[in-house]
């Protein structure tokens, strides 16, 4: 790509003066003063707790007595006997492959929706937004476990419709217990949704009146101008959200706890379990760096194909 | 105006110099050691002060009712002992067991907190617990009314690790009206597994309610009893106690058979229960319920109607009684403590003091001290009545506890109840059950 002159680094100061050098350091160090909140809380609470994390993964580690080193035992246990370690691999990829890509087409669907200039557009906007802002909170997790009860909401719903006779264990069923977290997430697509919006509006309306003149339908409309000049923003959200994904826990350890047998066991609750129900901190702290692991490949993955199907309008084709 | 001043100061310190200087100083030694003396005596008179005083820090779990009568009996004990302060922790269960992971990791364990059987082995192995053994045998805790049988859930290698808060038994909880309905008698102690299937039967075709949720307990306590009257224990130290499979994989399909015929509640039903009120119970759609004997007053509460007690049942011709008496949780002192007496002097007040005891109530389950037993029982209320009435009845149908479960057993006990509805499921059958079980038992328990 190349170098926007804006963004080039500025061309050094000739030097004058031994006092203008110092004068310069001096400035670094307020630099440095004034970002040392966080510099200090980045080194306290993420680098030296990871670099922490990392040593243990190589110990053997009860929280009750002091950590023993066991070289790569941990990782051995976990690529070799452990069968819950795949199974919450499997289950968190199940969830992430399929969760975040309808969370996200129901933003991108509501955002083309909302872009349109109606009335009361504004009210809709928040109703739709409301989701998610206590969608990650343990009352909505509960809430979400009376409604898939077998004396739920929808079992209700579905006797009344003579769809069903008997309820049905959602959240028991080894088949659809994995769903209704999927339900859940689905339903919090209003923050993705925000910044669809946020992207239709930079479209320039000018494509859309030049392709009007060319008699272009409004499918054609969307497949060639608005999803093209949209894919920065799709990326964008599919990284985060996908990284999101991975990360789920709440609602695994309120909604199903990981049941039934391990069929919802995201990989995260299965993190905390062998930590602080299990006292194998050790083997949650190797568990943790593999799944660095894993995300990091991921997101190289989605960076890499990014320049098959990310059209920037600035760069000329990548 | 600020040079004037420094010019002053700096005028008078040379006159000190100078002049009085010297007497001034001499006086000043005087009262300096004046001082001095005042402020040694005083610190010294401080020391012994702070001697006297204990802080004791009591750790513990449990629901609201709980906390309200532990908080009271401290002030209790404050008052009878002055020179003691107990600065009180406590939280939910698994908060608790959080805190105290995180407290160990510190070396910063409360003086006494409250100890469950699960992590006996555990905390003790680690040199976390001070042995009360040598309390016991000076007097310190006083086991005049308390028989050996109490104490032995707390001993470990010849050592013991924590003072029992209270007994508890497994136990069913009937409703009289459903079996009543049925025409069914109810059963005395010596009724059998064969009778426990055919009254369920008989329940189920008269009434169309269930039998019960699940088997006594849950998975694991009813195999655990299972195991004991075949002659076994779950663990054999840090291994699995039995080597016979088949045991399992029976008790796997006797389960699944139950819940097609509908004599148990559908896997569904049961995994939403989550604490007594939604018990089936008492919402009334099942005729009995299985649980800990000092569950019995909370379930009467919810269920809000006479209930009734029955034993587990016996397998024909025992080996010995699958029944035991456990202790519901201990009070165990921290290895680091430095106030090794006070805590020992706190937990014999918990003990045997008859007015804590009238406080406590028996929350905790049946005290271990026959006078304390005594001296509350014209106070009872039906439901405790029951429970206490309970305990003393399966004397005569229990046989000794066994060994706390070894470090391993949390897993162990979530490995059994994967296995337990994969099979409930149809995903793998009752043998092949059993055989998976056995391999991650042993996987879990060799990685401790």
């Amino acid at each position: 790509m190349e170098k926007n002159p804006s963004l080039a680094p500025a061309k050094p100061v000739p030097r004058k003066l031994r006092k203008g050098k110092k004068l310069k350091n001096r400035n670094n160090l307020a630099g440095y003063i004034f970002i040392s909140p966080w510099l200090v809380g980045f080194l306290m609470f993420t680098i030296i707790p990871m670099l922490w994390s990392l040593y243990l993964s190589f110990t053997k580690y009860d929280i009750l007595s002091s950590p023993r080193w066991v070289g790569l035992m941990n990782y051995e246990t976990m690529f070799k006997y452990d069968y819950l370690f795949p199974q919450s691999l499997k289950v968190t990829f199940q969830y992430a492959f399929t969760a975040v890509p309808l969370r996200l087409l129901f933003a991108l669907i509501l955002a083309l929706l909302l872009s349109q200039k109606r009335r009361g557009v504004g009210l809709y906007r928040t109703l739709f937004y409301v989701p998610s802002v206590f969608g990650g909170s343990i009352a909505v997790a509960v809430m979400w476990r009376q409604l898939f009860g077998v004396n739920g909401a929808l079992n209700s719903i579905l006797m009344a419709l003579g769809v069903i006779e008997e309820g049905i264990g959602w959240l028991t069923g080894p088949n659809t217990a994995i769903w209704t977290l999927v339900a859940l997430a689905v339903w919090q697509f209003g923050s993705p949704m925000l910044i669809f919006l946020a992207g239709l509006k930079q479209i320039s309306f000018s494509l859309y009146e030049a392709a009007m003149i060319d008699g272009a339908s409004s499918w054609q409309k969307l497949i060639y101008i608005t999803l093209p000049m949209l894919s920065p923003i799709i990326f964008f959200n599919f990284l985060v959200q996908m990284i999101n994904g991975f990360m789920m826990f709440t609602q695994a350890l309120i909604i199903t706890n990981g049941g039934p047998f391990n069929r919802t066991l995201m990989y995260v609750l299965y993190i905390y379990r062998k930590g602080f129900t299990d006292y194998s901190m050790g083997y949650a702290s190797a568990l943790a760096w593999i799944m660095l692991v894993i995300i990091g490949i991921l997101t190289a993955i989605i960076f890499k194909t990014s320049s098959y199907w990310v059209f920037y309008e600035t760069g000329e084709g990548k | 105006m600020e040079v004037v001043i420094s010019e002053e100061f700096r005028f008078d310190c040379g006159s000190l110099n100078n002049q009085i200087f010297g007497e001034v100083f001499r006086l000043k030694r005087t009262i300096l050691v004046v001082l001095l003396v005042c402020m040694l005596v005083s610190s010294f008179s401080l020391v012994a002060l702070a001697q006297e005083k204990i802080v004791l820090r009591v750790s513990w779990w449990g629901s609201q009712g709980r906390h309200d009568r532990t908080l009271a009996v401290i002030e209790l004990f404050e008052q009878k002992y002055p020179h003691i302060t107990i600065e009180p922790e406590f939280a939910g269960w698994d908060n608790y067991w959080e805190r105290i992971a995180a407290q160990a990791a510190g070396r910063n364990l409360p003086d006494v907190f409250q100890q469950d059987m699960q992590y006996l082995d555990l905390y003790s192995s680690r040199n976390m617990l001070a042995d009360l053994q040598p309390y016991v045998a000076s007097g310190a805790i006083d086991t005049t009314y308390i028989s050996e049988a109490e104490l032995s859930g707390g001993r470990l290698n010849g050592k013991l690790y924590g003072i029992n808060l209270g007994s508890n038994a497994l136990v069913g909880i009937y409703d009289p009206e459903i079996f009543a309905k049925a025409g069914v008698e109810v059963p005395g102690p010596e009724w059998t597994w064969d009778d426990y299937i055919e009254i369920g039967k008989t329940i189920k075709e008269k009434t169309g309610l269930y039998w019960a949720t699940q088997f006594p307990g849950n998975f694991f306590h009813a195999f655990h009893h299972v195991l004991r009257q075949n002659g076994y224990q779950f663990y054999d130290g840090p291994k699995l106690g039995y080597d016979d499979d088949k045991l399992l994989a029976d008790f796997l399909a006797l389960e699944l058979e139950l819940i097609e015929q509908g004599i148990f509640a559908p896997y569904a039903l049961r995994e939403e229960v989550s604490s007594v009120e939604d018990d089936l119970l008492v919402k009334g759609q099942a005729a009995t319920a299985w649980a800990w004997s000092n569950q019995i007053v909370a379930m009467s509460a919810a269920a809000n109607r006479p209930l009734g007690l029955i034993t587990l049942p016996k397998a024909k011709d025992q080996v010995k009684e699958g029944l035991y008496i456990k202790p519901s949780m201990f009070f165990s002192v921290a290895e680091t403590s430095p106030h090794k007496e006070a805590a020992v002097l706190f937990i014999d007040f918990f003990t045997n003091d008859i007015e804590a005891n009238k406080i406590l109530f028996a929350e905790r389950g049946v005290p271990i001290s026959s006078k304390v037993r005594e001296a509350l029982e014209p106070d009872l209320t039906e439901a405790q009545i029951l429970m206490f009435d309970y305990l003393n009845l399966i004397g005569d149908h229990t046989s000794p506890i066994d060994p706390p479960e070894p470090a391993g057993h949390p897993e162990v006990n979530r490995a059994l109840d994967d296995i337990d509805s994969m099979v409930l499921h149809g995903v793998i059958s009752p043998e092949e059950g059993a055989k998976r079980f056995r391999q991650e038992a042993t996987r879990i328990l060799r990685s401790m």
